[in-house]
């Protein structure tokens, strides 16, 4: 395909959307955002300790990239855990997109369909902007 | 009291969600907070009162996706 991509009335330059999950380090995944073009980067939440932090690290790193971030509810087995999740991201990231998932089968990630639908009618009510995906 | 924080039974002297961060020293550190399952905003923490037991989680950017 080509031209530009379009979420919810932003135009997006490339249509790669990167992952930022399993690089040998925060370097490798700095140089591979900047080599791919990608201008979206998949990002998520996890548990912060307050003496290690983390988390403040990677989102500097992100923050320096220039880029969009499309936060995930990637470990959610609930619609509630997902709308929490989700809720806990757009104050993290700034941002109301959102790559929704809720995990129905834990051993293969299948998703569970209707959690889904449910969280999906949810958070669209509550302004979020669900960006449909699928991937592998 | 008694809190779970992030899975973990803890003891924190604090009568609010926002003491509780200052007591675990998380600072200004950039996380979204939970208490329950449910979300609390940063605004009102100051304002979020824990009774003994609840369950906060604390959470902050991750790679993922």
């Amino acid at each position: 395909m080509d031209g530009p991509l379009t979420f919810y009335g932003e135009t997006i330059g490339s249509r790669l959307l990167l992952g930022t999950a399993q690089y040998p380090s925060p370097q490798v995944l700095a140089d591979a955002a900047r080599a791919s073009g990608a201008e979206i980067l998949t990002v998520s939440l996890r548990r912060e300790s307050g003496r290690l932090r983390e988390g403040q690290d990677f989102w500097g790193l992100i923050q320096g990239l220039g880029v969009k971030v499309l936060p995930n509810t990637a470990g959610c087995h609930s619609v509630q855990e997902a709308v929490t999740t989700a809720q806990m991201a757009r104050e993290v990231f700034g941002s109301s997109w959102l790559k929704l998932e809720v995990i129905g089968e834990a051993d293969t990630l299948q998703p569970d369909v209707f959690g889904l639908v449910e969280a999906a009618k949810i958070l669209t009510d509550d302004g979020f902007r669900g960006v449909p995906l699928h991937d592998h | 009291m008694r809190l779970i924080v992030n899975g973990s039974a803890l003891e924190v002297e604090a009568e609010t969600l926002g003491h509780a961060l200052d007591a675990l020293d998380y600072g200004d550190a950039k996380v979204a907070t939970a208490v329950n399952g449910a979300f609390v905003p940063a605004a009102a923490r100051a304002t979020k009162r824990l009774e003994d037991g609840d369950r906060i989680e604390i959470v902050a950017p991750r790679q993922g996706g």
